[in-house]
């Protein structure tokens, strides 16, 4: 009896293990789907009964979820195929395409690949992908695969207004898509499930992906955030507790804030409008030839050359400055009114050297007035003489960042002889905080400098200005913040409302468009220095209040009648900072820095020019140019400032005193002195000023012209007339002026008893006769 | 037949080679009879008398044997320190009492100078006098050391005398351009070279500001470093001038300087050790200047080009534009170029201190100014070391600096620094003028040797001094740090 029942019991023990190890061997085998984090594999098939401890596991939520979720994402997610048509013959049409759209379509042209993406349908016959942009012209066919593996075509269909992605339209001759209603709820507290999935392409396979997680945060508003969800790049599902869809989404963070949300309602999605791929190129072709001649005009900026030819002394030749004359821009006009904005800043050097500015809108062309540089961002504020608008400017101030919605980027440019304009859909992806801790907008696709926001109407709604900052508040705050890390860079309008309201309050007094002779006044102390060096200011024993000897300029010579003169500043003192009265922070005198043996400036100025320098036609004498005048010179005329600086006292060393004041306009130097030039005889001359007149030891009273340039070949370059030498006299009457000079050469021409013009050339204290042939 | 035909041929070829040959010696020629043409009938007499034999024969015969090569070991203070090098130069005999003319460059600033004879005899020599504007040096030869080398190899006997070849000086006017002259010397240490050619120019003046008195005669014949000093000779055999200067790049053309300038700067060297020369502070100019354009339709006079501001002229009243027409009752004429160097050096020959009347045309006015030169004095600063500070220094001469005496007249400045010294860290560099030191002024080199002797003594931990430097107009501030001595130096 015993012996039956073990028989029978070890015989049942066998048959059950077999039936078990067949269904896991099938389970194992028919399993398409890959799990995430899943230690074990959910059947596929024919629910297997439960194991008495299985009840527990089907009660458990997330599994459960899981399972519903999978089924969601199998039914709603599919890929997408997109083959692309061969290249046109002519690839001139691909020129005003946007440079990322076209590189796409050259990396799949060339591999001739297909482009495979994930998507989720939104309606009967829609799926949206998360593709930037798709040219009807350019798709040659688009394959929609569901995970049941039906396959449908599809056809560019247009951009969704409020979500990111692209728009297919799918062919439902087949049969409909399977649509979820998004009749889901999103999670709110902490601790919601949810899920998400979507389809993916992996080693030619179609995959499907889905996640389960929870609600891990949520704040007193209300505002929930989910980690580690979907991915970014492909629209996932979105599913709440239950397993019903709610939303769709392109990033794997999820947040649904008031401000920053990458998750978005479904049933938003699919009330929400959508452009039509035609209509939007069509705006764009609109916008090209309508809309842009008048609303972005092309502003050309003529400058000055920072070294006038006449200017640069030597022996007849000129090498060009290396900078453009000519720079042009796109500006947007903010009003019918001719109120031009160009998103672009030059320096306070170049900004002085602005001869002309002419304006090209419509078929007009105006010459423009320089309004003012403003200080918050990096733009020009025209205005153009005699507007006369053909039609208002499509601009709207008004608008406001918002988030997801759909703008245009125009990328404009001058090139090919033309107005160039690069079109590409782009959204405000989230806020961040910027300056002075207010949300600054951040764009799903970049944009380079000078382009411009179009709203889907075809107005400008906002700019972007250039990449970097070269105005003095720049250079002011260099020390302590970086102008550069989170600084705005593109604008709303509307964000900058009292800006453009009062235009005048918000400009940066520092640029100012000069005449040639304004641009040539800058300011002076009258004094030649000699930069602090370090083991100078251990020798003197002045490491402590020169920063260890990094500040201070040592004055080595004051000019006669100079302000330096008027306040007893003598050879010996220190100059060590200079203080705006009106300002709480001074600016600190400072040189190369010292520091290191060996190294000696050769001029011993210090510092280069704040403002990029510029060339500085090369004398023998030292230039009037230089930190302390280019410092003075950006305070600006008639303001007024305290120089502190350190005087030896008897035996007890040096002692800090200061001085006030005003700074006034220095008297001309040789870059800024009157000239001459007479094209027969072959020189350039100009008057005599302060500094050459030291450097040739000359009384105050002396008077003279100094030869700047003599042309090869010519009359003054065989008499032997070299550059920097003084002309005292001409046929023995005494120089007074250049003026003088002026009326000694025409009278000297005229006279026809003579062949020769004689001047009396002084240099090191010796005088020669040259006699210049007349021609 | 055919053989004889050949044969004929051959025998009258080789009949006519030896008549050919024949034509390749020469023979004497006879000397050409010509008629006598135009105004430049004697040059042309002189050319076509001396013949190029000659010049081999007499110059060579009479001159060579005085030829001396001449090793200077000069001292020079360019380098930031004081060195000694070793240069060549030749030189020649003047006189049996071992008188010997050289050039200045050649021998100044020497320390030693060794002369290697026509014997291959090797003796010391010793300067004499020095003439910078002139580039004339006259050695003597140490004729005692020279007398025992002879007496000891058995060259001399026993009561005989010395006897030493000497060359006499020619007329140097009297050269003419294409005439042959040879010149001696020792090209880059080749002692006893002999280069060959003609006059170029008998009168030619170069814009040298060294050398204002000289009227250069110009020669195609090859000189080279080394060959200054050496004697230019004519076809007499006689010297009508010293090698002195050559152009660099240039081919075949040398410069000497002519007898009727040298000889008479002999005679005073050799009785007065130094040229006194007075000084006006005129700078001429020309009436007519080819390489400048300059053109006056004026006949009569010089040109005042620049009058030194503090010199006597300055202090008479003379300006520059000013024509001087006569020197003391006597025509000054500077029509061309070539008229100056005989005009300055008439100015540098007025007594010193003794009034000079000058007859000036000024605007259309004759006007007379009178004007009392004093002594030019020194050409060049004298030199100094200051070893501890790796750099030397030099007077500033008027002359020789006339750029860096016009940015400071007295004192002096630095000529060299030596890298990697202390001079070169604190910065200083050639050319600047040393103003003050750690607040004492500099004005003489007295006064730099005094404070340099002072300063280097101070304890080790204060050897530090603060430099006021002028470059050009302008003032620095330099700190010289002299603490790491060299130790080899200390011990010195």
């Amino acid at each position: 009896m015993k012996k039956n029942k073990t028989n029978r019991t070890r015989f049942v023990l066998l048959i059950t293990t077999f039936l078990f190890v067949g269904a896991a061997a099938l389970i194992l085998a028919a399993a398409p789907t890959v799990w995430s984090g899943e230690p074990e594999k959910l059947p596929v098939g024919p629910r297997l009964k439960p194991f008495p401890a299985a009840k527990k596991l089907a009660a458990d939520p997330e599994k459960d979820l899981f399972k519903k979720a999978s089924e969601a994402a199998r039914r709603y997610c599919v890929g997408v195929s997109i083959s692309f048509t061969p290249p046109p013959s002519d690839d001139r049409e691909l020129k005003d395409l946007h440079p990322s759209y076209r590189r796409m379509l050259e990396r799949y042209r060339r591999m001739s690949t297909l482009l495979h993406e994930g998507g989720v349908v939104i309606g009967p016959d829609r799926v949206l992908v998360d593709i930037t942009f798709l040219r009807p012209e350019d798709v040659e066919s688009i394959e929609v695969v569901t995970s049941a593996g039906k396959k449908h075509t599809a056809v560019p269909a247009g951009l969704l207004d409020g979500f990111r992605g692209y728009v297919l339209k799918v062919d439902t001759s087949s049969g409909k898509l399977d649509a979820p209603r998004f009749n889901g709820k999103p999670p709110t507290g902490l601790g919601d499930m949810h899920a998400v999935g979507y389809m993916y392409r992996r080693n030619c396979n179609w995959m499907i992906q889905v996640s389960v997680q929870t609600v891990t945060s949520k704040n007193a508003d209300g505002d929930t955030r989910i980690l580690g969800a979907g991915s970014s790049n492909i629209p996932s599902l979105l599913l709440d507790k239950d397993g019903k869809p709610y939303g769709v989404s392109t990033s794997w963070f999820l947040w649904r804030e008031k401000n920053n949300r990458t998750s978005y309602d479904g049933t938003d999605i699919q009330r929400g409008k959508q452009y039509a791929i035609k209509d939007v190129l069509g705006l764009w072709e609109k916008f090209r030839d309508d809309i842009a001649p008048n609303t972005l005009p092309l502003v050309t900026f003529v400058f000055r050359p920072e070294v006038e030819e006449d200017d640069q002394p030597g022996y007849g030749y000129y090498s060009g400055s290396g900078l453009l004359d000519e720079v042009k821009l796109y500006g947007v006009f903010l009003d019918g009114e001719g109120t031009l904005l160009v998103p672009h800043s030059f320096t306070v050097e170049r900004t002085k050297l602005i001869d002309r500015i002419t304006v090209k809108y419509g078929e007009t062309t105006s010459n423009a007035h320089f309004e003012g540089n403003f200080q918050n961002f990096e733009g020009i504020l025209l205005t153009v003489k005699d507007f006369k608008a053909s039609a208002a400017p499509a601009v709207r101030r008004s608008v406001s960042a918002q988030r997801g919605r759909l703008f245009y980027t125009a990328q404009v440019s001058h090139s090919y002889g033309g107005r160039h304009i690069y079109f590409t859909p782009n959204r405000v992806s989230d806020f961040h905080a910027g300056l002075e801790d207010k949300p600054v907008p951040s764009f799903m696709e970049s944009m380079g400098p000078g382009g411009f926001l179009i709203d889907p109407e075809g107005c400008v709604v906002g700019f972007k200005s250039q990449e970097y900052s070269s105005g003095p508040k720049g250079t002011k705050q260099a020390a302590s913040a970086s102008r550069k890390t989170g600084y705005p860079r593109f604008f709303f309008f509307n964000d900058l409302a009292e800006v453009f309201d009062l235009p005048g309050q918000h400009f940066d007094p520092a640029y100012k468009v000069l005449t040639r002779e304004q641009a040539k006044k800058s300011a002076w102390l009258g004094v030649e220095y000699q930069s602090m060096q370090h083991d100078l200011a251990k020798h003197l024993e002045i490491l402590d209040s020169t920063k260890n000897g990094m500040l201070g300029m040592l004055v080595v010579h004051i000019y006669p009648g100079s302000p330096a003169k008027r306040l007893n500043l003598r050879k010996g003192d220190i100059l060590l900072s200079v203080k705006p009265v009106d300002e709480k922070s001074s600016y600190e005198l400072t040189g190369y820095g010292g520091g290191y043996r060996g190294y000696r400036p050769s001029y011993g100025y210090g510092g280069r020019s704040r403002y990029g320098g510029g060339r500085m036609a090369p004398t023998p004498w030292r230039n009037r140019k230089n930190t302390l005048t280019e410092l003075m010179t950006w305070i600006g005329k008639d303001r007024r400032i305290e120089i502190s600086f350190l005087r030896k006292t008897g035996t007890e060393g040096y002692e800090t005193k200061t001085v006030s004041l005003t700074i006034e306009d220095a008297p001309a130097d040789f870059n800024s002195a009157e000239k001459y030039k007479d094209e027969a005889l072959g020189f350039t001359m100009k008057e005599l000023t302060y500094e050459a007149r030291f450097f040739h030891k000359l009384p105050e009273d002396a008077q003279g012209v100094v030869v700047s340039k003599v042309e090869t070949g010519s009359a003054a370059e065989i008499a032997k007339l070299r550059t920097f030498e003084i002309v005292r006299q001409v046929d023995g009457v005494p120089i007074r002026s250049l003026d003088h000079f002026k009326g000694l050469i025409a009278e000297a021409l005229k006279d026809e008893s003579k062949k020769t013009i004689r001047f009396l050339v002084e240099r090191y204290g010796k005088t020669r006769f040259a006699d210049l042939e007349k021609k | 037949m055919l053989k004889r035909i050949i044969c004929i041929f051959l025998l009258t070829g080789l009949g006519f080679s030896p008549g050919c040959w024949g034509r390749v010696i020469p023979k004497e020629e006879e000397p050409i009879k010509r008629k006598e043409f135009g105004p430049f009938a004697e040059d042309v007499k002189k050319l076509l008398d001396s013949r190029f034999g000659d010049i081999i024969l007499k110059a060579k015969e009479k001159v060579f044997p005085a030829l001396v090569f001449v090793k200077p070991v000069q001292e020079e203070f360019s380098g930031g320190e004081r060195r000694s090098r070793q240069i060549f130069g030749s030189g020649v005999i003047v006189d049996p009492a071992g008188f010997v003319i050289t050039n200045n460059h050649v021998a100044e600033k020497a320390k030693r100078i060794k002369c290697v004879l026509a014997t291959k005899e090797e003796i010391p020599a010793t300067i004499i006098g020095l003439d910078r504007e002139t580039d004339i040096a006259v050695l003597k030869l140490d004729l005692d050391a020279l007398e025992e080398i002879r007496r000891k190899s058995g060259k001399l006997k026993k009561g005989e005398k010395l006897r030493l070849p000497f060359a006499t000086f020619g007329n140097s006017s009297e050269l003419r351009e294409g005439e042959h002259v040879m010149a001696m010397g020792s090209p880059f240490g080749f002692d006893r070279s002999i280069s060959v050619g003609v006059v170029s120019c008998t009168n030619r003046s170069l814009e040298d500001n060294d050398q204002p008195y000289t009227l250069w005669v110009q020669v195609d014949a090859a000189i080279n470093p080394g060959n200054s000093g050496g004697p230019l000779v004519d076809s007499n055999g006689k010297i009508v001038g010293i090698n002195a200067r050559k152009i660099m790049f240039g081919d075949n053309i040398g410069f000497a300087i002519p007898a009727s300038l040298v000889k008479p700067i002999y005679e005073e060297l050799r009785k007065n050790k130094r040229i006194v020369r007075a000084w006006n502070g005129i700078k001429f100019q020309a009436l007519r200047d080819f390489s400048k354009d300059i053109s006056s339709i004026l006949e009569r006079g010089v040109i005042v080009a620049s009058v030194e501001p503090g010199s006597p002229a300055y202090g008479a009243g003379l300006l520059a534009g000013d024509l001087i027409l006569k020197l003391n009752g006597e025509p000054v004429d500077a029509i061309y170029k070539n008229a100056l160097p005989g005009i300055r050096l008439r100015f540098a020959t007025l007594p010193i201190e003794d009034q000079a009347t000058l007859d000036v045309e000024r605007g259309g006015k004759l006007i007379q100014i009178i004007i009392t030169p004093i002594e030019r004095g020194k050409s060049e600063g004298s030199d100094f070391e200051c070893k501890k500070w790796k750099f030397t220094v030099k007077e500033i001469s008027k002359h020789a600096d006339p750029v860096i005496s016009f940015y400071r007249p007295k004192g002096v400045y630095i000529q060299g620094v030596k890298p990697g010294g202390a001079a070169s860290a604190a910065g200083l560099r050639r050319r600047d003028i040393i103003v003050k030191i750690d607040g004492r002024a500099v004005e003489s080199l007295s006064e730099m040797k005094q404070v340099y002797e002072e300063l280097i003594t101070r304890p080790a931990d204060e050897r530090k001094a603060l430099m006021e430097i002028q470059r050009q107009v302008y003032h620095y501030y330099l700190v010289l740090d002299y603490r790491k001595q060299d130790k080899k130096d200390e011990e010195k």
